[in-house]
Order: C-alpha cells, then sequence, then structure tokens
C-alpha cells in the first residue's frame, strides 16, 4: 500500500497516523494496515507476478483480481454510506439510487469537515458506493458470471470467484465523516497503485484499455476524497510507492505489485 | 519533420471523404506512433495551461515571460489573484504538464513530433476564472479518454503503456479537482467530477485518436464541433484550437 508504505518508512508519518486513526477510534484498524505493508515486494514490472488466492491465469487471473478489488471497495463503500447515514451496517445499497440518500449529509457528525465539504463528501460517498458496485459488476459481466444489465446492481454477489466467504470489515467504529471519508481515501489510493501495478501482467490491450478505464475512475475518487479533506490532488509524495517513471511527486502515479495489495487487503479489510 | 512550410490543422468543419487527421501527421508506428500522439496532447495541454496562467495571472506565463499565442495575441491577464481556487491548480497542474512533455519529448529521442507546435486557444476572449476553468476542465477530460483511447495502439505489454497509465491517472485527478473547483465556485454539483454508476458503467470513456484530434482541432474537445465556436456551456468567443506543426 504506497500511502502506507510512506508511513512504515517514515517515523513521524508513521506516528502522526497512527495518532489520528487512534482518536478517530481507528487504531487497531491502522496497525493492522501498517502490520500488511511488511508484505515486501520488489518486483518490477515485466517480472514474474503472483496473485496469492485469485483464481484463473494470464489475462482472466488479473481480470479475477481487480474484480477481488472492486468487490471489496464496493462492500466497504456498502458499509461506509451505511454508517455515514445512520443505517444498520449490513443494510443493501438502495436499489433507488444514490439520490435515496438525500443530497445533503444528514448524520450530525462532520467530524474535522466544515458543514459544506461534509455535504460534498456525503454526496460523493453516495455517488462513489454505486459507482464501485458498477465496477464490479462490470467486471462479473466481463468475466461471464452475470448478464449484461447496464444500471442495474447486482443483488447478489452469489457467483462471484473472488467474493470472501466470511465478509468485509470496515475497520472504524467511528461514525464521524471525516473518518470514514480518511478510510475509504485509502481504499481508493490504494486501489489506484493496485491496478497500476497490474498493468504489466495483462496481455490483451483490450484489457488493459478496460482495466485502465476503471483505473482513472479510482484516481477521480481519490481526488474527489483528497478535496474534500483538504488534501493535495495528489499522486501524493509516497517514499514507498513506486512510480513507473520516476518524476516529481505528482507528475507520475505511484504503482505496487499484487502481492503487496493482496496482503494489505486480505489482512486488513477480510474477515 | 523537416518540412519547411508550417502546416496549419485548424479547420472550422470536419474534411469531408477525408480519414482526418491524415494518419501521416502522426509519424512513426506502433509505440513510437503513440507516444508522438501522447506528446501532442501533453503538448496542448502544457501550452493551454501557460496561457491560461498568464490569463489568470498578470499575463506572464508559467516561467514568467509574456505570453503570445499561435495566432500571435498577447495574452493579457484577468489578475484573478493568487487565492484563485482556478489559478491556484492551474499553477500546480501546469507543472505537471510540462513534466509529461518534458518526459515525452525525452523518451522520443533527437526526433519529436510535433517538433514545433503551437496552440491559440482564444483565451483573451474568456473574461472570467470560471471560463478558463472550464476551458482547463474540458481539456482534461478529453487528455483522460485520449489516453484510454490510444492503449489497443500500443504494442501488447509495451513497456510504455504503465507509464502512460501513471500520466492518465492524473489527467484524471485534474479533470475531478478543477470540476470539484468550478462546482464551489459555481454553487452547484453541475460538473460532473466522476463517471456516475448508470454512465458507461461508472468507468471513463476511451476516445478513439482520429475524433480527438479532430475535436482539438476544431473548438473544444470532448464536445461536438462547432466551427469557429465553442460548444461548452459558458464559454462564448473561443476560435478553437491552433495546432501549427512545422
Amino acid at each position: 500500500m504506497t500511502n502506507l508504505e510512506t508511513l512504515m518508512r517514515d517515523s513521524m508519518s508513521r506516528r502522526q497516523f497512527l495518532a489520528r486513526m487512534t482518536a478517530a477510534g481507528l487504531g487497531a484498524a491502522a496497525t493492522a494496515m501498517l502490520a500488511g505493508c511488511g508484505g515486501g515486494d520488489n518486483s518490477g514490472p515485466g517480472s514474474p507476478g503472483t496473485f496469492p488466492g485469485i483464481p484463473g491465469s494470464g489475462d482472466i487471473q488479473v481480470l479475477n483480481y481487480a474484480l477481488a478489488l472492486e468487490t471489496t471497495e464496493a462492500d466497504l463503500y456498502r458499509q461506509a454510506l451505511n454508517l455515514a447515514s445512520s443505517k444498520p451496517i449490513d443494510t443493501p445499497l438502495s436499489t433507488a439510487g444514490p439520490g435515496a440518500y438525500g443530497s445533503t449529509y444528514p448524520g450530525g457528525q462532520p467530524g474535522t469537515l466544515s458543514s459544506t465539504l461534509a455535504n460534498i463528501g456525503y454526496l460523493y460517498l453516495a455517488q462513489y458506493a454505486y459507482v464501485e458496485a458498477a465496477h464490479r459488476d462490470f467486471l462479473l459481466v466481463q468475466l461471464g458470471h452475470s448478464a449484461d444489465t447496464p444500471g442495474q446492481l447486482t443483488t447478489t454477489n452469489a457467483t462471484n470467484p473472488v467474493l470472501d466467504k466470511n465478509g468485509y470489515k470496515f475497520p472504524t467504529a467511528s461514525s464521524k465523516l471525516s473518518d470514514i471519508l480518511t478510510l475509504l481515501r485509502v481504499v481508493e489510493e490504494t486501489g489506484v497503485t493496485a491496478y497500476l501495478g497490474a498493468v504489466p501482467y495483462i496481455s490483451s490491450l483490450a484489457y488493459a484499455q478496460a482495466a485502465a478505464s476503471i483505473y482513472s475512475t479510482e484516481a477521480r475518487h481519490s481526488a474527489g476524497l483528497n478535496y474534500v479533506l483538504g488534501l493535495d490532488a495528489g499522486p501524493s509524495g509516497v517514499a514507498g510507492g513506486k512510480q513507473p517513471k520516476a518524476g516529481a511527486v505528482n507528475e507520475f502515479e505511484y504503482a505496487q505489485t499484487p502481492t503487496a495489495v493482496l496482503h494489505t487487503v486480505t489482512t486488513t479489510f477480510y474477515k | 519533420m523537416a518540412t519547411a512550410t508550417p502546416i496549419t490543422l485548424y479547420f472550422t468543419s470536419k474534411p469531408t471523404g477525408a480519414n482526418y487527421p491524415n494518419p501521416t501527421i502522426i509519424p512513426g508506428s506502433g509505440d513510437v506512433k503513440v507516444l508522438n500522439y501522447a506528446l501532442a496532447l501533453e503538448l496542448l495541454e502544457s501550452t493551454l495551461y501557460n496561457q491560461a496562467f498568464a490569463r489568470l495571472g498578470n499575463g506572464t506565463g508559467l516561467d514568467g515571460n509574456p505570453v503570445v499565442d499561435a495566432k500571435g495575441v498577447t495574452i493579457t491577464g484577468l489578475n484573478v489573484g493568487a487565492s484563485d481556487p482556478i489559478y491556484k491548480y492551474v499553477k500546480e497542474f501546469g507543472v505537471v504538464e510540462k513534466g509529461h512533455a518534458d518526459f515525452l519529448l525525452s523518451a522520443l529521442g533527437g526526433n519529436p513530433y510535433p517538433a514545433n507546435v503551437g496552440f491559440a486557444f482564444g483565451i483573451n476572449d474568456l473574461t472570467s476564472n470560471v471560463a478558463v476553468g472550464k476551458l482547463i476542465y474540458t481539456a482534461e477530460l478529453a487528455g483522460v479518454g485520449a489516453y484510454l483511447g490510444a492503449i489497443p495502439s500500443f504494442a501488447p505489454k509495451s513497456q510504455y503503456l504503465q507509464i502512460a497509465a501513471s500520466i492518465q491517472g492524473t489527467e484524471a485527478r485534474h479533470t475531478t479537482t478543477v470540476g470539484i473547483a468550478l462546482n464551489a465556485l459555481l454553487g452547484s454539483s453541475a460538473i460532473e467530477t466522476a463517471p456516475m454508476y448508470t454512465e458507461n458503467h461508472g468507468i471513463d470513456v476511451a476516445t478513439p485518436p482520429d475524433n480527438v484530434l479532430y475535436l482539438g482541432s476544431n473548438g473544444i474537445p470532448g464536445a461536438a464541433a462547432v466551427p469557429g465556436g465553442s460548444a461548452l456551456p459558458g464559454v462564448s468567443g473561443l476560435n478553437g484550437f491552433v495546432f501549427l506543426v512545422s
């Protein structure tokens, strides 16, 4: 995890991160996420990669990897939206779309956010929750696991080959919107590095194009959450992340290899 | 290119019957052709940012020098102030886009296309931070689709594919950030900051190179071409892009 690797290697950042997350009631999750960064993945583009626990081979395995990421993200967003809108955590997404959650933040616990930013952040939370579900469903369709029903969210993941059978944990009990979005920001930024790190393993240019089309929406979501949280648009300077071409901190996106991403995701977000 | 006479790629309507753009305009094949294409995009963007920076500021570009566009028009400054959000992002992202162009120039070695290129955006016709921001937003959005549309032209497992994607991700961030800033200025959420779940499965849309180059040369990229004008709401008097190669 690129951001987290920075925290691993930069003691000041690590202390600040842990302090902030602990203050937000996220201490255990933060520790787990940092521990998950020890995956040590130094394989560069083009070297043999592994996707531990991901079924299939070749491009299908890469798509299943993407599906695992999107399935995780979609479920974390669903839980986050429930938290922010004071619904039971396991409530399914409304079939009425993001508009069903209202256009302003109803929760009354904005945390560090101004009311304006809380409203924007809540709007994005609802919108992105459906987008991540749509990404998951898009990949399910591409992999032949469900029929193509654009705009219709898959209500069951029964055919999803990479679904974590024990479910996913949104590692915070905090209902503060700023805490919720801070965690989702890490999820999105991780998604960006995960896709970029998977590019060298894709043979089909058509699949590469599809993956990149998802990837850039993750980058947009990251920028959106960064804005709400008062952070630079990014990509931020990350000592542990690897730019495919070294440049200024915000000049090229950062990549992580699948092994490191999967280690972090499974240890942090899988029940 | 060693062509002595400048070629002006500036059309007021799409040439009928032509395979536009002339495929020979972007030289090379395989990865080189794609890199040349990417360079054209990045030069357009970095030039646009430089002119936008001059327009929002005091008429000087990111390097502190006066800015003249490809039509010979000297950019005049609106002096919106350093705290203006569009000014701030134009300044920040303009440096990034120049970095992308410099990288591609370097990657292409000593014979890049276009070797000598200029653009005019009619930016003096834009009289507010919002109008300039909308042009930036539209150009960045076009960049997001343009890179995606170029992917099938790479050699499979090209070493440049990941680098191109790493650039494209930043274009996506720029699009979103400028879009949010515009919405904040307008007190609205009308400008989309990312695809909605009902649109194309919530993923970005690829634009084929021919479409990008056509739109980039005529009006605003990403919008339907409007001869001599702009299809972008809120932007008027825009004369389209002028793309000069010599």
